[in-house]
């Protein structure tokens, strides 16, 4: 995979969420932090003897900096018509 | 007198002419390879017993005249390390695999081996061909790639080795990886071609899985008339990677049925899309280099028009099929904590947070990709060729993470991993150079399949420039 890896797609995109409703935005806003704190839950029950205190904040940051870019994966409309290829 | 500069073609006319014999070559190689491969950060092991097994196997088969349709006979090549190869180890440039050894070949090796190509090296590459998120050069346990046009920046890529072994003439090809950008970044980089061909043409056993549905293995070497040949060898069906059978042997990517697929690869007056944006933010020089080598498009008698870019969450896309795919293939080392070992930061947690990847966003991603591949697909129903600068940059500084380095530049459309979301075969070409001396690229892109079609327009940009021909200063 090239330089540009998922974090920096997550920073060049991140200027993407702008132009996505405020209300959208809005609630991206509030849920980033929840879903950053439980998706590093998920990896300290899972990888946690691994990592330490610093490690796992380094990570929820990571999840939190990511989280407008996937935001605007979710917001891409999909119907149950749309497959799988 | 061995030119180090040479191209596979030329070496091939010296070698049925006898005037140099393949051992000669491959001991020409290995020495420049030890005199300055460790410096450019681009060998990981050297196989010279291997080598010279192979060589003289292909000096016998030159003196009796064993040469039909083997076009690499004799001449030496590196293979990025994530390729198994009898002889050494296959350490996929990451600490936790360090000391693997595959005793086998890789289908690419296989047929390169019975074309009587000879592998005298397993080239540097970027831990886990970047798959954990690196951020900064310094991604490998050799250390950082640095391309041989100044040292003081890095090679690209993730095929650093490949790309800073062929610009600095330690080998006159080498087979390179791309799961999104990891051939035509070097390859812009080190100003050499590079080919990323259709997903599917070219069997992928015994190769680095990063992602099973993005990755590719493609030549890098100094023309795209190399690129070509090397192709012609390593391209056919193969029963053990099930994505080839979606290309052979009916010649269509049956994966999409479209008509623009498999054009007549002789076309000769071609439609060339320009992406909208796609060069209004690059530095200066890679603005001026790329509309020079539109003007060589359109002098060679193509048709150009400006495109609109379909806009799709490309980046996000790729990054969650990567992410989830990845952290399944390397889930062991996640699971035994050798991810920390990593060289980078970034990856000694970026595998950990891959892991955490929601299975509905990977099927989300999956599903849009069908859509982008529609969309693609109708882009390419209106042009043979998309054409865009192959980096917005020239090559990045060692020592500074990306993020820190180029912020004036913006990218236009998200070109390299759209095309590889669609599977399209790509070229990356010298096309000038930039800043700090450093080399600028063009790249041209084909709707999948049209891999042949592609490399025709390319070798006729290469018949009108002189850009290839140039080569890194302190390597004669």
């Amino acid at each position: 995979m090239s330089h540009t890896s998922r974090r920096r797609f997550a920073q060049s995109l991140a200027a993407a969420a702008a132009v996505m409703p405020l209300t959208a935005l809005a609630e991206t806003r509030e849920a980033s932090p929840a879903m950053a704190k439980a998706l590093t839950e998920l990896v300290r029950a899972e990888y946690g003897k691994h990592l330490d205190a610093a490690e796992l904040a380094r990570i929820e940051k990571d999840f939190a900096d990511a989280a407008p870019a996937l935001e605007r994966l979710r917001a891409f409309k999909l119907g149950n018509e749309d497959s799988l290829p | 007198m061995i030119d180090a500069f040479a191209t596979v073609a030329e070496l091939a006319r010296a070698l049925r002419a006898r005037e140099v014999s393949s051992v000669e070559l491959t001991k020409f190689f290995l020495a420049r390879l030890e005199k300055h491969g460790a410096a450019l950060g681009a060998i990981v092991t050297l196989l010279p017993e291997r080598a010279l097994r192979e060589a003289a196997a292909a000096d016998a088969d030159l003196a009796s005249g064993n040469t039909q349709n083997r076009p690499l006979l004799g001449i030496p090549y590196g293979v990025k390390d994530l390729l198994a190869a009898t002889g050494g180890p296959t350490t996929y440039g990451a600490e936790p695999y360090r000391h693997q050894v595959l005793d086998y070949d890789a289908a690419v090796i296989e047929k390169l081996r019975d074309g009587g190509a000879v592998l005298v090296a397993k080239l540097a590459m970027v831990e886990l061909a970047g798959g954990f998120g690196y951020d900064n050069a310094d991604a490998s346990f050799t250390g950082p790639g640095r391309t041989p046009w100044n040292t003081k920046f890095w090679s690209g890529g993730s095929s650093s080795g490949p790309g800073a072994a062929v610009a600095a003439g330690l080998v006159p090809f080498a087979i390179g990886s791309e799961t999104s950008g990891s051939i035509v970044t070097p390859s812009a980089f080190c100003g050499i071609s590079g080919m990323r061909p259709t997903f599917g043409a070219v069997s992928r056993h015994g190769a680095m899985a990063l992602s099973w549905t993005l990755d590719k293995l493609g030549p890098m070497a100094r023309t795209a008339a190399d690129c070509n040949t090397i192709y012609g060898v390593i391209a056919g069906e193969d029963e053990r990677d099930a994505a080839t059978a979606r290309v052979f042997p009916s010649g269509h990517a049956s994966w999409v049925n479209s008509d623009v697929m498999a054009r007549p690869a002789n076309k000769r007056t071609l439609r060339v899309g320009l992406p909208k944006g796609a060069w209004d933010h690059v530095q200066p020089a890679v603005r001026d280099n790329f509309l020079r080598g539109v003007a060589v498009l359109e002098s060679s008698g193509h048709t150009i028009a400006e495109i609109d870019y379909p806009d799709f969450p490309y980046g996000p896309a790729i990054s969650v099929i990567v992410d989830a795919e990845g952290a399944s293939a390397f889930e062991e080392i996640l699971r035994d904590g050798r991810a920390k070992t990593l060289r980078a930061k970034a990856d000694q947690l970026g595998g950990f947070e891959s892991a955490a990847t929601l299975a509905i966003d990977y099927i989300r991603a999956q599903r849009i990709r069908v859509k982008i591949r529609r969309a693609l697909l109708d882009v390419f129903a209106n042009v043979d060729l998309i054409v865009a600068p192959t980096r917005s940059t020239v090559a990045y500084p060692i020592g500074v993470d990306f993020s820190e380095v180029y912020k004036e530049v913006k990218s236009g459309p998200a070109v390299i991993p759209s095309m590889n979301l669609l599977g399209a075969p790509a070229v990356a070409l010298p096309n000038g150079f930039g800043e700090n001396g450093l080399p600028t690229s063009i790249q041209l892109n084909a709707a999948p399949a049209n891999d042949v079609l592609l490399m025709n327009a390319a070798i006729q940009f290469q018949l009108a420039t002189d850009h290839h021909t140039k080569h890194p200063r302190g390597f004669d």
